[in-house]
Parts: C-alpha cells; sequence; structure tokens
C-alpha cells in the first residue's frame, strides 16, 4: 500500500498578515492544500492519503475533504509545533489506517501545489527498491556558505549540491525507525525527514525534482503561481 | 490541481505552461494515457500553414489522437477505470441553425462540419497534457482488452469510417484507394473489415508501403491495367492531389463517387470536362463525429484489425518533459518510408 502524508501544519508565518495559513488561501478558487490533495487522489499508485494539519482546522479540513471529493483522505491529525512532530503525528494516522512494515510512505508539503505525476510516481518507484527517497533539484547558482552571516567561509564545488524538495519517501518502518529514534528529543538543524533517516546511517536516493514544484513561502511565491497560472490561461484567438 | 499542459508557441517551439484541472458537475476526468502526432499538427509546429493564421492560432496545444482512462466521474456515465476514446471535434448546437450550417442535418454529413464547430489542437487547445476534464460526450468507451496503443489511432480510423460512409456502394463495385501512407493504411484496415468481399486496389508511388496493404490489390500507378472505379478515395494530399485526382477522374466509371480527403495547402487543377461528361461526384471528408468513434471502438475489437495496427506503432515515447516532446515531433517528421507513428505515453 501507498500513502500519502500530506503536512498542512504549516502556519504562514513568512506570508505576512495572511489571517489563514497559507495553504488555506484561495488560488483559483481553491484552498492552496486542495490543489495539493487533488494531485494525489488522481494517481493510481496512491491508495489512501492522511493530512497532518493544525488542531484548530481539522473540522475545517475534513469537510474540504468532502466538499472536493477527496476520497482517498482517509484521516486528518494534529500536527504540531515543528515539521517534526507534524510528521511523527501523521505517521501516528497512517499506522491508524494500517500501515504495514513495507508499505511506502510519501511525505509531501501542502504548500508544493506543482507537483508533477511523474515525481509521485519516481518517488514510488524508487522507494520501492531503496526504502528511502529525496526529491531533489540540482543547484544552479553558486551556494556560498557564511557561518557569520557577514563573510564567506566557503564555497562549497555546485556539481555536489541539490536542492531538497518533497516528497520525500520511506518505507514504513524505515521513517518510523528514524522517528522513534529520536522521539521527545530535540535534534538541532533537522528541517526533513531525510536527515533523520541519514542520522540512522541508511543512505537516501534521489529523485530528480522540478524547479515548478516549488514551496509556497512567501508572498512572493503566491505571485509567481498566480503568474504562471495566467500565463495558462491565454486562449486561442 | 494544477498541471502542465504544452504549446507550440512558435514554429519550431514549445514551451510549459501551467494549466488548471476543475472537475465540473456532469463532465469526466480523464487521465490521458497515450497520444499520437498527426500531420497537422506538424504542420503548426513547423509552421507551414499561412503566417496570418498561424498567427491567430499560436500559443495552441497541439494532439487530436488520444486515449485515456476514466479517474472521475460527475456525469454518472462512466466507471473508474474504463478506458476511453478523447473525441476532438465538438460543436456548439446554436449555430446548427444558421443558414450556412442547415446540410449538417443530413446523416452522411454531420454537425462536425458546422462553421464554428471546435477541433482540438485547431480551434481550441489539444490534448498534450496528462488530465483532460472532458463532456461526458465527447468520449467513447472502448473494451478493456484492446491495447491502449494500438487504440490511440482512433481518430484516424473514425476518419477513414466517416470517408467510406458518404459512400452509397454496393458490394459488387470497383472501389480503388488513391495513397500510401498512413490514413490510405487505416481506411484499407476499415474497408477491409466492413466490406470484406468488395474488390478492392489500392495504389501509390512506394512498394515498401504498398506491400503493407496485405489481401488486396496493392500497385503504383505505372502498374495501372485500364481498370475502371466505381468508387475512389484520394488520401494522397499535397503537391501530388492533381495528379491523383485527376487519375481518379479518368479512371472512372460514369457516375462514379470521388471521396476527397488528402490535404493539400494548393489550389487544384481538375479536369472538370471529363468530371461533367461521366457525371462524377467530388465529396469532402475530412471530420468524424461520435457515432464514427462509436464505430471504430467496435472495429477495434477485432483481432484481426488490432494484428493491422500493430507494425504502425513504430515506437513508445515516456513524455517526462518537453524534450521528450520534441524528440517525438523529430521522429515523426524525419519518418518518411514507413507507415507508423511514434507513439507519445506519460
Amino acid at each position: 500500500m501507498n500513502i500519502a502524508l500530506i503536512l498542512a501544519a504549516g502556519t504562514g508565518s513568512r506570508m505576512g498578515n495572511a489571517d489563514k495559513p497559507k495553504q488555506f488561501l484561495l488560488v483559483h478558487g481553491k484552498p492552496l492544500m486542495v490543489h495539493t490533495i487533488e494531485a494525489f487522489e488522481v494517481n493510481p499508485d496512491v491508495d489512501k492519503i492522511v493530512i497532518s494539519t493544525n488542531e484548530e482546522y481539522i473540522d475545517e479540513v475534513k469537510l474540504m475533504c468532502k466538499q472536493y471529493d477527496l476520497t482517498k483522505v482517509c484521516k486528518v491529525v494534529a500536527g504540531g509545533a515543528t515539521r517534526q512532530i507534524s510528521v511523527f503525528n501523521g505517521l501516528m494516522g497512517v499506522k491508524a489506517v494500517g500501515a504495514q512494515d513495507d508499505d511506502i510512505i510519501i511525505i509531501h508539503d501542502s504548500a508544493r501545489p506543482l507537483i508533477s505525476q511523474r515525481i509521485i510516481r519516481e518517488n514510488i518507484e524508487c522507494c520501492k527498491e531503496y526504502g528511502a527517497v529525496d526529491t531533489v533539484v540540482k543547484a544552479t547558482d553558486t551556494i556560498v556558505k557564511s557561518e557569520d552571516a557577514k563573510t564567506i567561509s566557503d564555497i562549497p564545488v555546485r556539481s555536489e549540491l541539490y536542492q531538497g524538495q518533497t516528497p520525500q519517501t520511506f518505507k514504513y518502518s524505515v521513517i518510523m525507525e528514524a522517528h522513534e529514534s529520536v522521539k521527545n528529543k530535540e535534534i538541532p538543524n533537522v528541517t526533513d525527514d531525510t536527515k533523520l533517516v541519514l542520522l540512522l546511517g541508511h543512505k537516501v536516493h534521489l529523485v530528480e525534482g522540478d524547479k515548478l514544484n516549488f514551496k509556497i513561502t512567501t508572498f512572493d511565491d503566491l505571485m509567481m503561481l498566480k503568474a504562471l497560472l495566467k500565463i495558462g490561461k491565454t486562449e486561442v484567438l | 490541481m494544477f498541471q502542465l499542459l504544452y504549446k507550440v508557441t512558435s514554429p519550431g517551439v514549445i514551451e510549459e505552461f501551467v494549466d488548471t484541472v476543475d472537475l465540473e458537475e456532469n463532465k469526466v476526468l480523464v487521465k490521458v494515457d497515450y497520444m499520437a502526432i498527426c500531420k497537422a499538427d506538424i504542420r503548426y509546429y513547423l509552421g507551414l500553414r499561412d503566417p496570418a493564421i498561424l498567427n491567430q492560432k499560436y500559443p495552441l496545444a497541439p494532439i487530436h489522437e488520444a486515449v485515456g482512462h476514466v479517474v472521475k466521474d460527475n456525469s454518472g456515465k462512466y466507471k473508474i477505470g474504463d478506458k476511453v476514446i478523447l473525441i476532438p471535434n465538438s460543436v456548439d448546437e446554436k449555430y446548427l441553425k444558421d443558414f450556412e450550417n442547415k446540410r449538417c442535418e443530413r446523416e452522411d454529413l454531420g454537425n462536425n462540419y458546422a462553421i464554428h464547430s471546435t477541433f482540438r489542437s485547431s480551434s481550441s487547445d489539444g490534448f498534450l497534457k496528462q488530465f483532460y476534464v472532458a463532456e461526458s460526450n465527447l468520449l467513447v468507451k472502448y473494451d478493456d482488452k484492446i491495447p491502449a496503443k494500438l487504440a490511440v489511432f482512433s481518430e484516424l480510423l473514425s476518419v477513414a469510417v466517416a470517408g467510406l460512409r458518404r459512400i452509397d456502394f454496393k458490394e459488387t463495385d470497383h472501389v480503388a484507394i488513391f495513397g500510401d501512407g498512413i490514413l490510405a493504411y487505416i481506411t484499407y484496415i476499415v474497408f477491409r473489415h466492413d466490406h470484406p468481399n468488395t474488390k478492392l486496389t489500392v495504389y501509390g508511388i512506394d512498394k515498401n508501403k504498398l506491400a503493407m496493404f496485405e489481401g488486396v490489390e496493392a500497385r503504383t500507378y505505372e502498374e495501372y491495367n485500364g481498370e475502371k472505379y466505381d468508387t475512389m478515395i484520394e488520401i494522397v494530399g499535397g503537391k501530388y492531389s492533381a495528379d491523383a485526382i485527376n487519375k481518379m477522374i479518368d479512371w472512372a466509371t460514369v457516375g462514379a463517387d470521388l471521396i476527397l480527403m488528402g490535404v493539400s495547402e494548393e489550389k487544384v487543377p481538375l479536369n472538370t470536362r471529363l468530371v461533367l461528361e461521366k457525371g462524377l461526384s467530388l465529396k469532402g471528408v475530412t471530420r468524424s463525429d461520435n457515432k464514427d468513434f462509436e464505430h471504430v471502438a467496435k472495429i477495434l475489437e477485432d483481432e484481426e484489425v488490432q494484428k493491422k495496427i500493430l507494425p504502425m506503432v513504430l515506437s513508445e515515447i515516456k513524455i517526462n518533459s518537453v524534450n521528450d516532446i520534441y524528440e517525438a515531433y523529430k521522429k515523426d517528421i524525419e519518418n518518411k518510408t514507413i507507415i507508423g507513428k511514434n507513439i507519445m505515453k506519460w
């Protein structure tokens, strides 16, 4: 069984004065997260969807699933204050819907609505073979490291650098073991699940992402998405 | 949901666009499985039409030959997973009342000839995307056992069906197809299925291509033996149209039907004196309608038909990016010698 775990517990703290978290903002008449979930809903390889969201929005998300006919969503759980907690709570939801050790868990940000079917498919295929997968795009800009935020401390070799996206996909046993191993511990600088899996000593394989699979984090990102939609609507005369 | 849609924006250039997928009431969400490039798609891609027309068309998503399967259905007509042929033509019924469209009521012609009817990849965006929201009447279900890579030839088959539907002929008639390209081969398949006992001859110029027309007389023009024909179907098009159609006029019996299916950008000079003397009828066919597609879905169930279509699948190209689409176009454009297509799949 392949289960998508959609993370929708962000607060939208980088979206200025928006009165709702970014994943609930309407884009083209639908909440942003609905566009994202629909990409998994229509994928024939995805069997179930679990959503981890802010506790106060659980009822709204359930209603949304009904309104937009998201029939694969079988569990909506309360997220947490950090990504790590939200994923862990989501995994508890995944467990509750009957996940087994060899099942594949596709963890994806609800604020990446331009996820392609290819990326989902390749995540699942690669995870079946290797057990742990991260979606990445090659770094095209030179990345500069600064430890004091004032001067450059290093310029890593660009050809070895990638930017991480989601989905991050794991066999259920692998991701559960990774989270159980750090349960109740605060691990610094952990912004995603692959880091936890790497801490276990497990190899994580790469799947090629897409620059369009960007995360809507700021108003600039939202503006970019809306501009792309507007260009796409260019009609034939 | 969002998805990528690919459009030709200028000659030789295909670009990605972000498209929205909204499943409205009474509509059907289809995952497109296979797509094939048509000669008309190639003309738009290469810019081989009047620049004034092209400037009005671009940007335009190509592809009107496609099959898929039902992902969601708000119409109550389909089951999830049903395999369907996508119909590229649609008609706004309000225009059928116009004087110039009144003959569309005729059974042998059909609504799709109506001025203001739309055709995917010509007057509206085509199917070059993963998901397509369709009106339920613009899909035709086909049998699960038929391989999708063969069903992708349905639109071409439907045009052949539409062509043969225009002819009122007897089984004892002598029929000839002029042309040895893909639509000629497809028309031969449909004709052989629907009229297995009628005498059929195929004329062309390429002996290797003519060898594919098994079970019928397939000859070069030089091998013509003086026989006359009651029904002739021209599927040559382009600069050789005039020569082929004038041969048809010469080789026609009195009162014969000539069906024209080849597309020519140039005006074609014809021997009208002989057309008058023999009382010939010339009919143009390029558009099929729903009932033609329904007939195609039945024809495709015949294993003999499937066997004849299979050699036309020259390769399957998996589309992961716009580069793969360029590759598919390149292969189809370069193929001048083999009857078939390099079909695309997601």
